[in-house]
């Protein structure tokens, strides 16, 4: 989904929809002037910084290079700026980093080099795509700490993709769960964390050993596997492993239901919370 | 620990004892100290849980049992045999009782053969008569939960990862292991899956009354599978114990910092404690004395000079550190 918002589909598949920032439908403009949004308004981080990062370019030319070209600051403000971003994400000593390859840096470095570079054309969305999937715990942990610091500091949006939900639980302040391609539930993160509504958000977060978890305690499973994305099953896509499906979750699927303000689900035997629920309109799980 | 010594063992009851191993690696940037000095033991039925993040020698570990890898010193004992002295013909009889499982299912199955002849490739190197061989395969196959005609025939193509790790599995148990060596064998899973699979282990460790040893950096899965949890960092044991009490009342500073960095699906309260700071140091040439002290917030000056050694801090839960978490009891700290 991040990628079609960022026009990094490839040319053949195919996107309906809107996608609208500030206003403005992405889908509908121009090449040119997507190209000028994409660089400045919107940036991206991605899970492996050592792939999406230039391995023969030093880091400073790839931090002032974006600035250069869509904020045309001067040669000597763009050094400056590059030491202050790299300051701002943590980097300590940034002065030599900025001479450095990423190669010459460990994981948890190149992503906040990857970070500062995101930031470098003050976007007012970032979307960090897995950012802490490939790096270790007590990285993972900085990395995530300073996402959430930087995006307030900043007052900046930030989607922030994962397929980890503790990693949403504490970073996010509204969360949306998708199954295969469709949205199940969405929702301010506590409301969606303290009381899921949709049958997969339940499933998922019972069959995810906690610290809490008791010694040979059995997981919650759920039974068989993702469904092929080139036949989807109709109806609800989560049918065919879901315990509480019957046939109308096939035909003719769930509605988007509103329970509590803002808390969206697209169950038809969703599990019991206290706030009542109304339809809304619409159709399918989207 | 950041540390080594030899406390925690329990000797005699233990079906694999691993004292002071040393794994080093000879690389053009000079030689990586991989294990240093890493002790631990495994008794009958249990699971140790070894947990510990990238690089810190969780699988060169679990390699060196089955001497994978080329011991620099240190003695492995299993079921009362020299692991380190065997020949290599008493070491293929002992590889077939101590199985490894491994992240990557799909890599580790031939592409070319159907799921029923892979699992019983085990079988037909050590030159079992065909109706053996089929009766087993058919009989692993069932065990892992892939009975019938649409697996056995399949190539490893076909499977879903958590399918091809059941085949795995079925591998390793056709040879009727003692010892499981898995090495973050979900990791590579979707969270649905990883459940099956764990909730599969379990299982088959209770029927097959099979000894495990449990390789991961997810504390929490460590946490559901292990009776006995090692946590290493950077080539040493810190600490080692039962879960509850390693996850409750963590000893050395380094257990703590990991368990507070793991996110919580909690919304109010993500994290445990305070980050840590800075980077895991190179292996190249790690720190002197306890190897944490780069990034503890306990460190003082002792703790560049000396090592910290194993030592028993409640009944059954060991840490090498010089400044522990937890009251150290006085008799329990002379004995050490
Ligand atoms: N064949 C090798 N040659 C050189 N260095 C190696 C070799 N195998 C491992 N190492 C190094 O030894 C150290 C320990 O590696 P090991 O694979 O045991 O770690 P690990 O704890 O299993 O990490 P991970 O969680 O990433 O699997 C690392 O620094 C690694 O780079
Ligand atoms: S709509 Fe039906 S099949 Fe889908 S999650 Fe809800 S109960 Fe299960
Ligand atoms: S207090 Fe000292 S010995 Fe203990 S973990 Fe920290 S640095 Fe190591
Ligand atoms: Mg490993």
């Amino acid at each position: 989904m991040a990628r079609a918002i960022m026009g990094l589909m490839p040319p053949r598949s195919a996107c309906t929809g809107e996608v609208r920032l500030q206003g403005r439908d992405l889908f509908s403009l121009s090449k040119k002037e997507k190209q000028e949004l994409l660089g400045k308004q919107i940036a991206m981080v991605f899970q492996d910084p050592g792939r999406s990062l230039n391995p023969v370019v030093r880091v400073e030319r790839q931090i002032s290079e974006g600035m250069r070209k869509h904020l045309g600051v001067s040669k000597s403000e763009a050094h400056t700026r590059a030491l202050q971003l790299l300051n701002e994400v943590g980097v300590p000593d940034p002065e030599p980093r900025l001479r450095n390859y990423p190669h010459e840096m460990s994981g948890g470095m190149r992503q906040r080099v990857m970070l500062a570079i995101a930031l470098a054309c003050e976007p007012v969305l970032l979307i960090a795509d897995e950012p802490t999937t490939a790096l270790d715990v007590t990285i993972q942990r900085q990395i995530l700490d300073l996402l959430r610091s930087v995006q307030r500091d900043r007052g900046m949006a930030m989607m922030l993709i994962s397929h980890d939900l503790s990693v949403v639980a504490g970073r996010t302040d509204r969360v949306s769960v998708m199954y295969a391609g469709r949205l199940s539930e969405t929702g301010p993160t506590r409301g969606v964390f303290e009381s899921p509504r949709h049958r997969y958000t339940e499933a998922l977060l019972a069959a995810t050993p906690s610290l809490a978890t008791e010694r040979h305690q059995r997981l919650r499973v759920i039974d068989g596997s993702l469904p092929d994305p080139v036949s989807p099953p109709a109806g609800c896509r989560f049918a065919p492993r879901c315990e509480f499906s019957t046939s109308a979750c096939i035909d003719p699927g769930p509605a988007l239901i509103t329970s509590s303000r803002e808390h969206q689900f697209a169950c038809l035997h969703p599990v019991e919370s206290a706030a009542p629920s109304t339809v809304a309109a619409g159709q399918g799980g989207h | 620990m950041a540390g080594s010594g030899t406390a925690h063992l329990r000797d005699d009851q233990a079906l694999l004892s691993v004292k002071d191993l040393v794994v080093e690696y000879p690389t053009s940037g000079g030689l990586v100290q991989a294990v240093s000095k890493v002790s631990f033991d495994v008794v009958r039925g249990e699971t140790l849980g070894i947990v510990g993040e990238s690089g810190c020698g969780k699988s060169t570990t679990g390699r060196s049992v089955l001497r994978l890898d080329r011991l620099t010193s240190g003695q492995i004992t299993f079921k009362g045999e020299s692991i380190e002295r065997a020949s290599e013909k008493e070491m293929r009889r002992l590889r077939r009782e101590m199985q490894m499982i491994f992240q990557d299912p799909i890599a580790s199955l031939n592409p070319r053969r159907r799921v029923e002849d892979i699992v019983v490739e085990g079988l037909a190197v050590a030159k079992r008569p065909e109706a053996e061989r089929q009766q087993t395969s058919r009989e692993v196959l069932s065990q892992v939960g892939l009975s019938g005609e649409r697996f056995a025939h399949a190539l490893p193509r076909a499977l879903s990862g958590g399918q091809a790790q059941r085949v795995a599995i079925a591998r390793a148990l056709a040879l009727r292991p003692d010892l499981l060596i898995c090495d973050e064998p979900v990791s590579a899973l979707d969270v649905s899956v990883q459940a099956q699979v764990l909730n599969l282990l379990e299982d088959l460790k209770a029927e097959l009354n099979l000894t495990v040893i449990f390789i991961s950096h997810d504390l929490g899965v460590v946490r559901t599978v292990s009776d006995r949890v090692m946590v290493m960092y950077l080539g040493k044991t810190c600490e080692f114990g039962e879960p509850e009490s390693v996850y409750s009342q963590p000893a050395h500073p380094y257990t703590r910092a990991l368990l507070d960095s793991v996110p919580q699906a909690d919304p109010d309260n993500a994290f445990g404690g305070p980050a840590l700071e800075g980077d895991v140091p190179s292996p190249l040439s790690p720190p002197s004395g306890c190897r944490f002290r780069t990034r503890c917030p306990k460190a003082q000056d002792r703790c560049a000079e000396e090592e910290p050694l194993m030592r028993e801090v409640s009944p059954g839960q060991f840490v090498a550190c010089h400044f522990p978490l937890v009251p150290v009891p006085v008799s329990l700290d002379q004995e050490a």
